[in-house]
């Protein structure tokens, strides 16, 4: 029995490892030897006196046992059940730390230092100072350790088994300067001083980090310390972090990260999530069952047609609170719906009134609006027109209150700014691209009617018009343009391929992305951090917004030669909606790329847009070539 | 069909529909030879271009030229349905082949984009 128990000391230090060899201790099994060698019964290896108790070494439905017990003992403690967790400790024979880690806890928490940097590297490297070589550290305390095995700290000597790629010198600076900085706060210059200068400086490690602890010498008081530092002070939660923090490097096995049933609980139900075709809620799902969203809550049934235009439609957008749905076509014409009856409430021929009374005698084909968007209050819209205008109209009684005609091309889109008073025009012409333009009328407009005119405050171009020079050079066009939540940045994709990032403050063009083929729609996220975008021969993906890195790509649209759109959607923004040339509408969701649903919608013409009602989950609403604006809805929700 | 955007040609010197200045064709893109400054459609001076965009093309005819038989078609604007002239699609001469799969725009129904 001793001899065994020789054997299996002398080979432990080498197993469990220093983060030098980077194996993590074998803590697995649930074979008896390995039981021993983890010693983590409290009786385990007091040196083979009576009463080992015995414990059920079985399996846990293909678990081990020993593990789920001690997860078991962490969660009640967590839950602050600690009767509990102590009988459950006794019944199973399982403590959830061994001795060392308990008081290695308690030493951080109480400041003892010294104590705290033995127990955790053992006491051959606190007694020597920082930067010993790890190697050398622990061939020194191995030889310790043979003679002093079955002590009930079997670990004292050699330090807590380290995670696998822990780094020891960074976990040295951090109690170090724990220290240092509390040593501070106490006014204990000259220790604080010795501490800097033997303890923290050897390490070589973060110079600037250094210098600025140094500075905080400076501090007249301790309240001052506090807030250069930004650190709360012994008795708040400075300590505790210290300790999260080491116990990241500490060998899970020995010390289980925090909380670790509440993470193996919630990477599942990710997953599930994930994995739910349907899933268009942002509850939480129970934990009592598998979650699976039925298809019945999800807009897979044509709620309604409305058929208003006369011509193509080319564009449909709800309005931010959901109340109301505007579309836009060929014809001209813009319509705007409210959501809850679906009756016609305003139709607007701005853009055909024009074409009348224009002397310049446009041709009467080259009509149709092409975009339309709501402020984000709601109290304004703007179309955009290919007869190279635009027109903004106040929604509650349909009256114009601002257009522009300076423009020698078509106007493409818009885009408002959160005031819900500038906004932002994209347009084909050269000469005026993109504009930022606003309601309020600066010194030098009429306002005879009220209505605003050419009210541009700024505009962008590359290379900047001259207005010296008797021809400009060409600058980009712009096919589609989106402002972020925040109002901070505008995107713009250009005919020549490219997206355009500016700052909206600064004004300036903060980022350029050169993509290979022509792109229509361009998109953001609720919360401003994802672009999504439709590009040629079919391609609908999503971008980092900062960084214009890929992200995702949803595949089985088709596009080739029109202009299909697409949008967020759904609750969360689970969903990714877009039209297509197949008269289909497809529907992918947006953490997985996965196809959810490929809806027949607009027989015989293109899907030209797509808008998901941003309050009511179960509605979408689709805009198509046949003349007809579909509507989707699920089972469930009440519609009239 | 769907919204479809003209595509916009890049060049100091563009020619475009009178009626709605959709870009058709670069100044570059004219075949000139000597004797080929002398087209004329039915409203005067014409050019000959080896590509133009923007354009819709409409059924195939025979027609009797000046010089000759050819089979030719028009093409239209594709915002404003305007005809702007005609494309070659088959030449009978041998000494009129070249002209085969070029395009011909009527000077009257063009203007200078800048």
């Amino acid at each position: 029995m001793r001899q065994d128990h020789n054997h299996e000391h002398r080979t432990r230090p080498s197993t469990n490892g220093s983060s030098a060899n980077g194996s993590s201790p074998h803590t697995n099994g649930s074979s008896k030897s390995s039981g021993e060698t983890n010693g983590y019964h409290t009786n385990g290896h007091s040196n083979g006196e009576g009463a080992v108790r015995e414990h059920d070494d079985s399996p846990f439905f293909g678990h081990d046992r020993e593990e789920v017990t001690r997860i078991l003992l962490q969660s009640l403690s967590d839950l602050g059940y600690w009767n509990a967790a102590k009988q459950l400790s006794g019944e199973s024979g399982y403590e959830l730390e061994i001795p060392s880690v308990a008081s290695f806890r308690e030493a951080v928490l109480d400041g003892r230092w010294d104590e705290a940097e033995a127990l955790l590297f053992g006491a051959e490297t606190a007694e020597s100072d920082g930067g010993v070589l790890l190697g050398n550290g622990h061939a020194r305390s191995r030889r310790k350790s043979r003679a002093s095995f079955g002590s009930q700290n079997g670990y004292a000597r050699q330090g807590l088994p380290l995670a696998e790629g822990a780094d020891t010198t960074q976990m040295k600076f951090s109690l170090r300067q724990q220290k240092y900085l509390e040593m501070l706060d106490n006014r204990e210059l000259n220790s604080a001083l010795k501490v800097l200068r033997n303890e923290l400086t050897p390490l070589k490690r973060d110079i600037g980090r250094l210098h600025a602890l140094s500075s905080l010498m400076m501090c007249h008081s301790s309240d001052d310390l506090r807030m250069q530092a930004e650190w709360d002070g012994p008795e708040g939660d400075s300590r505790t972090l210290v300790l999260s923090e080491i116990s990241k490097s500490i060998s899970p096995s020995v010390m289980i990260p925090e909380h670790r049933l509440a993470t193996l609980l919630t990477a599942v139900q990710e997953e599930q999530i994930l994995n739910c075709r349907y899933h268009n809620t942002t509850a939480q799902p129970t934990l009592y069952t598998d979650h699976d969203c039925p298809a019945e809550d999800f807009p897979l049934q044509t709620l309604t047609e409305l058929r208003h235009h006369s011509d193509e439609v080319w564009y449909v957008e709800f309005s931010h609170d959901g109340s109301m749905l505007a579309t836009a076509g060929k014809d001209g014409l813009v319509c705007i719906y409210d959501t809850r009856t679906y009756a016609l409430r305003h139709e607007i021929r701005e853009h055909d009134r024009n074409l009348n009374s224009a002397s310049s005698a446009e041709g009467s084909n080259s009509k149709g609006v092409c975009y339309v968007v709501f402020s984000p209050d709601d109290q304004y819209l703007i179309s955009c027109a290919q007869n190279n205008e635009f027109v903004v109209i106040s929604v509650r009684d349909g009256r114009r209150v601002a257009h522009a005609d300076h423009f020698d091309y078509p106007v493409t889109t818009a885009a408002w700014l959160p005031d819900s008073q500038t906004f932002v025009i994209g347009t084909q012409g050269s000469r005026r691209p993109l504009g930022l333009y606003s309601l309020r009328s600066g010194a030098g407009t009429s306002s005879a009617s009220n209505v605003v005119k050419n009210n541009e405050i700024h505009s962008w171009r590359d290379p900047p018009w001259d207005a010296t020079q008797g021809s400009n050079p060409n600058s980009f066009r712009i096919t589609d343009c989106c402002v972020s939540p925040d109002g901070e940045r505008l995107v713009a994709t250009t005919i020549d391929n490219r997206i355009l990032s500016f700052d909206l403050r600064t004004r300036e063009k903060i980022g350029e992305w050169v993509m290979h083929d022509r792109l229509t729609s361009i998109n953001f996220g609720v919360d401003g951090t994802q672009l999504l975008l439709n590009m040629n021969e079919g391609q609908v993906f999503t971008l980092n917004a900062e960084t214009g890195e890929f992200v995702m790509r949803y595949e089985g649209a088709q596009q080739k030669e029109f202009v299909i759109r697409s949008c967020f959607g759904g609750a969360g923004e689970n969903f990714i909606l877009s039209g297509s040339e197949d008269s289909k509408v497809f529907i992918w969701r947006r953490q997985t790329g996965a196809l959810v649903a490929e809806l027949e919608a607009h027989a015989g013409g293109t899907v030209n847009a797509v808008a998901w009602h941003p309050t009511e989950h179960g509605v979408f609403a689709s805009a198509g070539d046949d003349r007809r604006m579909g509507e989707r809805i699920s089972d469930t929700a009440a519609f009239c | 069909m769907g919204l479809a955007y003209n595509v916009y040609l890049n060049s100091k010197s563009i020619y475009g529909c009178k009626t709605c200045k959709t870009h058709l064709a670069d100044h570059d893109e004219i075949i000139s030879r000597l004797r080929l400054q002398n087209f004329r459609g039915q409203h005067g001076k014409a050019y000959l271009f080896n590509s133009v965009v923007n354009i819709q093309q409409g059924e195939a005819g025979e027609r009797n030229m000046t010089t000759g038989r050819h089979v030719v078609r028009d093409i239209f604007c594709r915002q404003c349905k305007e005809v702007v002239g005609w494309k070659y699609d088959r030449a009978y001469e041998s000494t009129e082949k070249y002209k085969e799969g070029k395009y011909i725009l009527e000077q009257e129904l063009l203007c200078k984009v800048a």
